[in-house]
């Protein structure tokens, strides 16, 4: 008895387990957001629909049935009042795998099932396998490592915009591979200084902005904000009003 | 020592007898040599990574690394799927995982970001449903991409449950799909040989095919469309094979739909497919279900694909008859104009002696590329002649992807037209369907029955494929100086996508107006439609080059309501690799030298331009008291 319901009672576990935790947004989304868009919804749906197309139809139905489900719900919640967004997935994608996980339930209590024997694939594969699977998953990782180092040329961007209320922000961000101190100084079209600050030692991926207002006194149609490293002049920005 | 041998034998070789399936013919699945085999093919992956890496410090065995192992990858999975009692599971293990090392070559390429342009445009239509909740809105970078949404539903999906970025999401999502579009294509072959060699070595052999690893592995809807197809037919055949017609036939119409919705090429190729199947079927007197399934699924497929393109998908059809009007423009040149004309037009780029500037940059590449058309052409027909022989005009499906694999000669004779290579290009992961069933099937039934597996068959086999892999990868997108990554190079499309150019188009996205008409470079076009949330604009490759900033030039950007321009000083260091600056020049041509500095140095001296942003390399200027655009 037990034996005949054990791939949809694992299934609902999985799927109330991913809808709570996609709900209470606990650790573990992706794999349960995975979980969801991909496998849940389909695995109920080809369960309801084929009786036994064998296991590898049963992975590919499993995947390709979830897809195509989801690309018809993206549909359907938009010809809805609701927006896409990560409510209504989660509430659609819920529902289809509750729905689907019950018919295909009910379908196998008054029809006949042909058995399966799911419960030793899965230990046998992993008593067997782990060494290569182990083996290639190094290999894997490897690969990536090779692949994510690429260098990157060290820059500095500088920007200056009007703001709110006719106050300026100018911002630095550091990209230069090490720590570098930085200053700033704002001038007006005939040098007289708005505004002067050092940003002390930026790490790398760090940035600064500063926001300040032209002093009334201060009339001029072009404000220049200067970034110098090293005590030479660096990048230069400017707006004219 | 024997003992050892024993144990590593144990350990690689002989964990069959996993579990008891259900189906009579097949009674046990057997993984058979599965992880040796997909450990060679990661050890290939390995050496392409390495290559990868080697690449951006300049070092020169990177090129011949990476094809290496890409035919480590490759010659690994058809030695073993050349032999004979390989047991089912190992051959669909090899197919799969052969799929996912080679998208994992593409991923390997750039893993942290999109660079590819077609990428970054379906990035932009799942940001703005991100965005906005919406379907069908505005992209303007590709207008046509927000009306076959099905790849967008599905990151959006993901990447809104899971909180992961869209590139990561959409990395995730090509992944998975690449499941299905590989072994929905297995399923289908299978199905319709009922032989799992023929059906494994037909899959790997559409594997050969140039776009495979590249372009079809890519964020795009071509990629959601392949994937769509192969799990489509896998439905129909099990739809026709299996009984249960009423609850198969769900199934299938739900594939067919997303078939439809996923893109216009591959829905209308779908329908072509469909369609030939029917004709086949007429022709060979097809009784009952045989006939009405594929004649159901294509009288849906076609009302289906209509309607979608007319009253959703409206811009597909202007979209589509640009470049064949393009085709047609180029017909009535050739034939008005004298040959000898024909080429003294054309931007040229580089000079002729550069490293890797085309395609085909030595006699000996082109020879490559031109053998594995050769053996394709060769082989086909005699696949063909097999398919239909053996099938006694019962199995039109078959017959019907013999047919189709025959159809590589019209992509041979494309080849040869004009813009010839793209049209090709793009009709093989198309073509390649029935090529790869056709050539698996004239194999099998051949070499390896009438010769009962002996090696010199095998060795026969495995080296035409590998060639024909070759050959297909030569040809294959992207050109030769971008298969590999590295350091920025100018006008170079993905191989001039980098962090630099990454983050001015995310500081504009932070501090510019959403949608604000802004242009540039054709990468900076690219960068911010995309991550900057920008309108990019083409076609101010005048007022880029041009040495001064007159009332020409303001002209110019006032008509096309420029609100910023983006210049790159990069652009000084060489001409363009892809023989444009700008991705259309079609009133300004590449001149024999590099813009100059001196040129783009002229926003710097004209009043009321604000210089907004410098990161060294690019400098973002506002123009707006110049164009007065909001």
């Amino acid at each position: 008895m037990f034996r005949k319901y054990v791939d949809l009672i694992a299934y609902m576990v999985a799927a109330l387990t991913a809808i709570i935790v996609l709900t209470l947004e606990l650790p573990s989304q992706p794999v349960m957001a995975i979980l969801l868009v991909f496998i849940l919804p389909g695995y109920a749906m080809q369960s309801l629909i084929y009786d036994e197309p064998g296991e590898f139809a049963r992975l590919l139905l499993t995947i390709g049935i979830s897809v195509t489900l989801t690309i018809v719900l993206g549909f359907l919640i938009h010809l809805s009042p609701y927006d896409i967004d990560r409510q209504s997935w989660l509430v659609s994608l819920s529902g289809v795998t509750v729905l689907l996980g019950l018919a295909a339930t009910v379908r196998r209590m008054v029809g006949e099932y042909p058995f399966r024997k799911s419960g030793r694939l899965t230990v046998q594969l992993f008593a067997n396998l782990w060494i290569p699977v182990i083996a290639i998953g190094v290999l894997l990782y490897i690969s990536y490592q090779f692949a994510i180092s690429q260098p990157e040329v060290p820059f500095t961007s500088f920007a200056l915009l009007a703001v709110e209320d006719g106050a300026l922000e100018v911002s630095v961000n550091n990209y230069e591979q090490e720590p570098v101190d930085y200053r700033i100084e704002v001038v007006s079209e005939d040098g007289q200084v708005i505004f002067r600050e050092t940003t002390g030692t930026l790490s790398h991926t760090s940035s600064m902005s500063y926001t300040f207002d032209i002093p009334a006194a201060i009339e001029t149609e072009r404000v220049t904000a200067n970034l110098f490293r090293d005590g030479e002049l660096y990048r230069s920005v400017w707006v004219d009003f | 020592m024997a003992n050892f041998w024993a144990w590593l034998k144990d350990l690689f070789f002989t964990y069959t007898a996993v579990i008891e399936d259900t189906t009579p013919e097949n009674p046990r699945i057997e993984f058979g040599y599965l992880s040796f085999v997909a450990l060679v093919m990661t050890a290939g992956l390995l050496c392409v990574s390495a290559a990868y890496g080697l690449a951006w410090i300049d070092e020169e065995t990177a090129g011949w690394l990476r094809w290496f192992g890409l035919t480590v990858i490759f010659v690994a999975a058809v030695t073993r799927l050349t032999m004979m009692n390989v047991p089912r599971a190992e051959r669909i293990g090899i197919v799969i995982w052969a799929g996912i090392v080679f998208y994992l070559v593409k991923i390997f390429y750039s893993p942290l970001a999109f660079k590819f342009a077609d990428e970054l445009q379906h990035w932009r239509t799942t940001d703005i449903i991100l965005e906005t909740g919406e379907l069908f809105t505005f992209n303007p970078m590709l207008p046509v991409s927000p009306y076959y949404p099905a790849l967008q539903n599905l990151t959006v999906a993901l990447s809104s449950l899971s909180g992961l970025s869209i590139t990561v999401s959409g990395m995730i999502v090509v992944g998975i799909i690449r499941i299905i579009y590989i072994g929905g294509m297995y399923l289908f072959f299978e199905r319709v040989s009922h032989n799992s060699q023929i059906a494994s070595l037909g899959t790997l052999i559409y594997m050969t095919n140039p776009h495979f690893q590249f372009l079809n592995s890519m964020f795009t809807y071509q990629a959601m469309g392949l994937a769509m197809i192969g799990f489509a037919f896998a439905t129909y055949t099990l739809w026709l094979y299996e009984g249960r017609p009423g609850a198969s036939s769900l199934v299938a119409l739900l594939a067919l739909f997303g078939v439809t919705v996923s893109h216009h090429v591959s829905s209308y190729m779908h329908v072509a497919y469909l369609m030939f199947w029917v004709v086949v079927a007429t022709f060979t007197r097809q009784k009952g279900r045989d006939f009405w399934i594929p004649v159901f699924l294509a009288v849906v497929a076609l009302i289906g694909s209509f309607t979608w393109t007319t009253r959703v998908a409206t811009p597909t059809a202007a979209y589509l008859s640009a470049p064949i009007e393009r085709v047609q423009e180029r017909v009535f040149q050739l034939i008005e104009r004298p040959a000898e004309e024909e080429d003294t037009d054309e931007p040229v780029a580089l000079e002729e002696d550069e490293e890797f500037s085309l395609p085909f940059s030595s006699l000996a590449t082109l020879l490559i590329a031109l053998q594995a058309v050769g053996w394709i052409a060769l082989l086909t027909p005699i696949g063909a002649y097999m398919v239909w022989m053996e099938s006694s005009f019962r199995n039109a499906p078959a017959m019907t992807l013999g047919l189709v694999g025959v159809g590589y000669y019209a992509s041979i004779l494309l080849r040869f037209g004009p813009d010839g290579a793209e049209l090709a290009g793009r009709s093989w992961p198309f073509l390649f369907i029935g090529v790869g069933f056709t050539l698996a099937y004239g194999f099998v039934r051949t070499f390896f029955i009438t010769q009962q597996g002996r090696i010199y068959a095998q060795s026969v086999c495995v080296m035409i494929l590998s060639l024909i892999f070759v050959g297909g990868m030569q040809s294959s997108w992207p050109p030769g100086w971008a298969r590999l990554p590295g350091p920025y190079l100018v006008g170079a499309s993905e191989r001039s996508v980098e962090f630099e150019g990454i983050h001015a188009a995310e500081w504009a996205r932070e501090n510019m107006p959403i949608g604000s008409r802004t242009t540039g470079t054709f990468t900076m076009y690219l960068l911010f439609g995309s991550l900057g949330q920008q309108y990019p604009v083409f076609g101010l490759a005048e007022v880029y080059a041009s040495p001064r900033f007159g009332a020409r030039e303001v002209d110019n950007l006032e008509n096309r309501e420029i609100r910023y321009f983006v210049v790159d000083y990069r652009v000084a260091r060489s001409l363009p690799y892809r023989g444009t600056y700008f991705g259309s020049e079609s009133s300004w041509e590449v001149d024999s030298n590099p813009i100059t500095i001196e040129v783009m140095d002229k926003f710097e001296e004209i009043p009321d331009v604000d210089r907004i942003f410098d990161s060294g390399n690019l400098v973002i200027y506002d123009l707006q008291e110049i164009t007065n655009v909001p």
